[in-house]
């Protein structure tokens, strides 16, 4: 049956923006192996065109089902922009395209040494590509579906730090924290010219969604994390005007810790993404502490999506509606990336499920909450 | 005396403190202490330290780190004292990030971890084919073989590798990790053993090589 995308879209936003929506919304988010085997054509095939990959992103989505709609190659400051760094510093080599899986720039090679630090080109997203493919192929993803241009995805900044600098970054943090420093100023300016592209080529957006990825228990100390990305995420939702979603896939996250930061920094955050921690009792005393902020999240693509039976997904589908969904604010959403190896069956368990328990009002399991 | 020292160097590797460590281990050999004491009632047990206050959050990867180097350094102060065979290395390990992926962080921490901790390191790099695993695996016996994966389509790549080793009877230990794993789907794709971070990783290698 075809989607109706303005019916998906209100979903999404009205959760969101913290009104109760007709059902819990779902959303998958993609990785490109899976967009490149249901579109028929290799990552870069689909990356030719911005109409070709709008078109592919749609019959992708299309195909998945929920309320989605999100380009497949993903328009976040991750791989991308590890390919902008490399053309910009015309180092295309270190940057590993693969026909049907995410490419990656290969870690640690642009910003070896202290002068590469300061000789490092900051990509201008207006002209390199990816960028104006990608910001092209999202207005047209809003011009046909009037979805797809809302949600602007920035990755502040450790993601670019990681691709950039490699493992030394974390012997910098301690041997040399004011080079590191300077690499995070020019990623944050980097970024900031990718949001000012982004509003003038594809449109201007409703929030951002926030990588947060320095804030992981076993990475960094929350101080370190601040001092060189969440301080740079405050500073952009402050001249952004943009209120956040925080988005982090890590082992062991520091959700509540930097959203309480944030939240002391005048930071407007709409929502939490993440796939861990994997227990919904954490969540449910993420609920209690933040009623406010909507949970994206529930299932981990490589737990009950990639392993399980499509009883398993229905149960945990269930369990997380019943627990924390009974007050709105609650996105379904496998995370992170699904990969292939997810059975279609699994894929359609999921969206079985949010129709048969997501539907408000919802029974809420008050004894387990 | 040597206790002292011991102790010291004890102190001094959970500290991080590359400069009077380096003097801690020049006065022991001094006086005569024995390579292998050296390291397993100084250096080791310091290891131990750093790994006890990563596990309590007040170390972080940075420390981790620095503490690998450090205690690759320490052992490199001392091995021109070592007689043959004497503690030539804790354990042979094969490494690697799996092919389609090309992150390196995570293993080269859990390198410089196991490289500090005296273990020797093949480290075969990043989106290594499940073919070469199996060479090397061949090739150099180690006594566990690790596997690294950040982003979740490369599990697929890392069921099948294992499934080639295993179908070419090579039985050796297969440890994962990485954030796209967790410990059931690591059962799931064949694997022996999966750790969340370095440091559980180094204490899983030790147990697999009965340290």
């Amino acid at each position: 049956m075809a989607r109706n995308y303005q019916a998906c879209w209100e979903r999404v936003l009205a959760t969101i923006m913290g009104e109760t929506p007709d059902r819990v919304p779902l959303i998958f988010l993609t990785s490109e192996d899976v967009a490149a085997r249901v579109a028929g054509l290799t990552i870069r095939e689909m990356m030719m065109s911005p109409e070709i990959l709008a078109e592919k992103s749609i019959m992708v989505n299309d195909f998945l089902g929920g309320d989605g709609m999100a380009l497949v190659a993903n328009p976040y400051c991750g791989p991308f922009e590890g390919l902008a760094y490399a053309k910009a510093n015309g180092r295309n080599d270190v940057f590993v395209w693969k026909d049907y899986t995410t490419p990656f720039i290969r870690e640690g090679l642009l910003c070896q040494t202290e002068e590469d630090i300061e000789t490092l080109q900051i990509p201008d997203h207006h002209a390199v590509e990816p960028w104006p493919t990608i910001f092209k192929a999202i207005a047209i993803l809003q011009e046909k579906t009037g979805m797809g241009v809302d949600q602007f995805s920035p990755s502040l900044t450790w993601s670019s730090v990681q691709m950039l600098r490699g493992s030394q970054a974390y012997l910098d943090v301690r041997q040399n924290p004011s080079l590191l420093m300077t690499l995070c100023e020019k990623i944050y300016a980097s970024q900031w010219d990718y949001y000012q592209a982004y509003r003038k080529i594809a449109g201007q957006p409703n929030f951002a969604f926030q990588c947060s990825y320095a804030f992981n228990q076993h990475m960094l100390s929350f101080e370190d994390a601040w001092k060189f990305e969440g301080r740079f995420i405050a500073r952009f939702a402050r001249e952004s005007g943009l209120p956040l979603v925080i988005h982090n896939c890590g082992f062991k996250p520091y959700h509540m810790e930097l959203i309480e930061k944030l939240q002391q920094e005048k930071v407007h955050v709409l929502g939490v993404n993440g796939s861990h921690p994997l227990d919904i009792d954490w969540w449910c005393a993420f609920r209690r502490k933040f009623p406010e902020i909507t949970i994206m999240g529930g299932l981990h693509v490589n737990a009950e999506m990639e392993n399980g039976t499509e009883k398993d997904v229905e149960n945990r589908v269930k369990e997380v509606i019943r627990r924390l969904g009974g007050d709105g604010r609650l996105i379904i959403t496998p995370t992170c990336c699904m990969p292939w190896r997810v059975p279609l069956s699994n894929i359609k368990a999921v969206s079985d499920a949010v129709e048969k328990y997501g539907s408000y009002p919802i029974t809420i399991d008050e004894h387990i909450r | 005396m040597n206790h002292q020292l011991f102790a010291s160097m004890q102190e001094q590797v959970a500290t991080l403190d590359e400069q009077n460590l380096f003097k801690t281990i020049d006065e022991a050999l001094r006086l005569g202490a024995i390579p292998a004491d050296i390291i397993s009632k100084g250096l080791s047990t310091g290891l131990e330290s750093v790994g006890e206050k990563f596990e309590r959050g007040e170390f972080f990867l940075p420390e981790l780190m620095l503490s690998g180097h450090l205690m690759k350094k320490a052992i490199e102060r001392i091995r021109p004292y070592m007689v043959s065979g004497q503690r030539e290395s804790s354990g042979k390990i094969l490494l690697g990030t799996i092919e389609g992926d090309v992150h390196y962080i995570g293993k080269n921490i859990f390198s410089a971890v196991l490289e500090g901790d005296g273990y020797v390191v093949h480290d075969l790099g990043v989106d290594v084919p499940p073919s070469l695993f199996l060479e090397k695996a061949k090739e150099l016996a180690p006594d566990v073989i690790g596997m690294s994966a950040l982003i979740s389509v490369a599990v697929s790549k890392m069921a099948e590798t294992i499934a080639l080793l295993r179908d070419n009877g090579i039985q050796t230990s297969v440890i994962v990790g990485g954030a796209a794993l967790t410990e059931k789907n690591a059962n799931t794709i064949g694997a022996d053993e999966f750790a969340c971070d370095a440091w559980q990783g180094l204490r899983i290698v030790r147990k697999l090589t009965h340290r």
